[in-house]
């Protein structure tokens, strides 16, 4: 009886790696970069509040990964909600609207991207590619003289109203920690108990079983452009807030960072696989790896290379087991 | 088998950060004992860029030479164009308690309150090239061109060498749209243009972020829509503005005259050809030497006297190019 206990704790464990390797990488950077990497336990909270900040857009692509689609505007759907929400701040001077109007945008640009690859037919790839210029236009216009950031007071208000609030005292405790804790929690269940969840999951396994099944496909994978949409929206107003204004580089970058936080992370790229956890161990594990280096005075550029070293590695195991199990 | 995989992969990584650790700190390390230096001074250098920009690189070299030259440490991080990034750096840079943090900001405004957090943890700034002119209070002072007054007097020369009521038509060339310095070159280029001539802008300003090739292809872009219209080009940084020499020699435009700033290396040499008029020539050499020196004075606990130190900058022309030496 002990024997058969031990074997299925061990099948359990097993499993459980199987689903998360992920964790093995992170607890291995984390022991590293405690040990290692000088002053690195003094960041565990910049590494938190940074993971909160930038981890909003991760958790929204990996719901449109989930569906085996992908969505290359994340970054200029983050940038282009923080110019709304500059913009919206200094024309009524009201932040919950600026705020609202942060979200709503995020939610139309998904949706205008859920519409090209869903209703247009478009391929996911070249669609997101083409809104992303389209996006990136829109932070350029507003923002080519340089950082544009609300007047007077107006700024103060947007840095302290959301990035800057702190409970406790305790950065742990940030409010865009408490949301982005509160959002992966959501969408962990919405993924595991509701049929909207199975509905992700199918659209990317096995979308035309799903079809049959009577799933309406394409109405699932819109919906996961605009909960995208959305989460880019409130990454926007964090970034507007953090800095006190919009900047055009707040959207280079972010996507290859979001892409790299999920498939590191464990999210398949081909679809219908993969949890919020996963997706908060890649966006923990690209922190990690990104302040260890700072402090250990690395050039960007040999963060950028590690990550994508990092990313081909993740990706070849991935065909690899990929093809043992088609075998 | 996959387990094992992502095991080595993990190990892989973490000697890779080690290795990338011990190759950037050995040499400091090194350095700092060759030099035995009297007191322990360290002296941090946050960066736009390294990669995508050569002047912060060259910027990084001559003034970790001057620490070498005085044993302090010298350590930096480059933030590669990303805002976001360099803030996130500052902070691991004040992790580091450096004693004076010079600071080449990716963007003045975000600067301000990362001047505050440097002045929070008691750490004196420096800046260069791009002033952080709202927090004046808590940076020591500002060392780099005056770049509204380098683009004013990049066009007057322009207008001088031409007189002002030639009716010259121009098209300009610029790098990062979004950088307070080329910004702030260009309305000096605009108000110049403006109050001392007849002159007519055409188009605007066609922003090559940091690549000559875009800079090559939005010079032809400029023929192909004004053709013989253009009497002059008007470039913010050589490295762009000789994108721009190039689609002009293969267009056989060779009367445009061709105005721009920086001194680098190859845009000498363009003078000395006839290819290009005239460069506005500054060094990093010359920055590096004033940003040592109010290093000095923070490190005896002195005052640094004036906030703004300006570099010298020189018109260069074929007249005067001969025995002149670019930085890079």
């Amino acid at each position: 009886m002990e024997i058969k206990k031990s074997k299925v704790n061990a099948g359990s464990v097993k499993r459980f790696l199987l689903s998360y390797n992920s964790i093995v990488i992170f607890l291995l950077l984390l022991i590293f970069a405690t040990f290692f990497v000088g002053k690195f336990t003094k960041n565990y909270d910049t590494i938190v509040v940074e993971a909160s900040l930038y981890g909003f857009i991760a958790i929204g692509l990996a719901l449109v990964m989930i569906t085996g689609n992908i969505d290359l505007s994340v970054g200029f759907q983050l940038a282009a909600a923080s110019v709304i929400t500059v913009v919206v701040l200094d024309s009524t001077g009201s932040l919950p609207l600026a705020c609202a109007a942060a979200i709503l945008s995020g939610a139309l640009m998904g949706a205008i991207n859920g519409m090209a690859v869903t209703k247009l037919g478009i391929s996911p790839l070249i669609a997101t590619i083409a809104t992303n210029y389209i996006y990136k236009g829109f932070v350029y216009f507003f923002t080519k003289d340089g950082s544009f950031y609300p007047e007077g007071e107006l700024r103060n208000t947007l840095k302290e109203s959301i990035a800057g609030v702190e409970f406790f005292g305790s950065e742990f405790l940030a409010l865009t920690v408490i949301i982005f804790i509160a959002a992966l929690v959501i969408l962990f269940f919405v993924l595991r108990k509701t049929k909207f969840g199975v509905s992700l999951y199918i659209s990317g396994d096995n979308a035309e079983a799903g079809q049959l099944a009577g799933i309406n496909i394409s109405r699932v994978q819109f919906w996961a452009y605009v909960l995208c949409g959305i989460c880019c929206g409130i990454a926007g107003m964090f970034f507007a807030s953090k800095s006190g204004a919009a900047v055009y580089t707040q959207g280079e970058g972010r996507d290859v960072f979001a892409i790299s936080a999920c498939v590191i992370g464990g999210i398949k790229m081909a679809g219908g696989k993969g949890t919020m956890v996963n997706v908060l161990l890649g966006i923990l594990i690209m922190r990690i790896i990104s302040t260890g280096m700072n402090l250990m005075l690395i050039p960007a550029a040999w963060v950028d290379f590690v990550s994508g070293a990092m990313l081909v590695g993740v990706l070849i195991i991935d065909r690899f087991t990929t093809l043992k199990k088609e075998n | 088998m996959k387990k094992l995989i992502a095991l080595l992969l993990a190990l892989v990584m973490c000697l890779c950060l080690a290795a990338c650790g011990a190759t950037e700190e050995a040499p400091a390390e090194q350095e700092a004992e060759a030099a035995a230096p009297a007191e322990d001074i360290t002296i941090a250098y946050s960066a736009i860029a390294y990669s995508i920009a050569v002047l912060p690189q060259s910027l990084h070299d001559n003034i970790k030479a001057e620490c070498d030259e005085r044993g302090w440490e010298f350590i930096s991080l480059a933030a590669e164009g990303d805002a976001e990034k360099q803030s996130e750096q500052i902070d691991q840079l004040i992790d580091q308690e450096p004693d004076v943090l010079v600071l080449f900001p990716a963007d003045p405004v975000l600067a301000d309150d990362w001047v505050k957090r440097v002045e929070e943890a008691g750490i004196p700034c420096v800046c260069v090239w791009t002033d952080v002119s709202t927090a004046q209070s808590s940076v020591e002072c500002y060392v780099g061109p005056d770049n509204y007054q380098l683009g004013y007097n990049l066009a007057q020369a322009f207008i001088d060498a031409n007189g002002k009521d030639a009716g010259l038509k121009l098209v300009r060339i610029g790098g990062v749209p979004v950088q307070s310095d080329y910004i702030a070159r260009n309305q000096g280029v605009e108000d110049c243009i403006a109050a001392n001539s007849n002159y007519e802008i055409l188009g605007d300003v066609a922003w090559a972020f940091s690549s000559r090739a875009d800079a090559q292809a939005m010079m032809e872009d400029f023929i192909a829509t004004y053709g013989d219209d253009i009497d002059a080009l008007l470039g913010y940084d050589d490295d762009l503005t000789l994108g721009g020499v190039n689609a002009l020699q293969e267009a056989g435009m060779t009367d445009v005259q061709v105005y721009s700033i920086t001194g680098q290396k190859e845009a000498l040499t363009a003078i000395k050809e006839g290819k290009m008029t005239l460069t506005a020539h500054y060094t990093t050499l010359e920055t590096a030497d004033i940003v040592a020196s109010a290093l000095d004075s923070i490190v005896a606990g002195e005052e640094v006297g004036d906030y703004y130190k300006y570099i010298t900058v020189t018109n260069i022309t074929s007249e005067n190019a001969e025995g002149v030496e670019g930085e890079f």
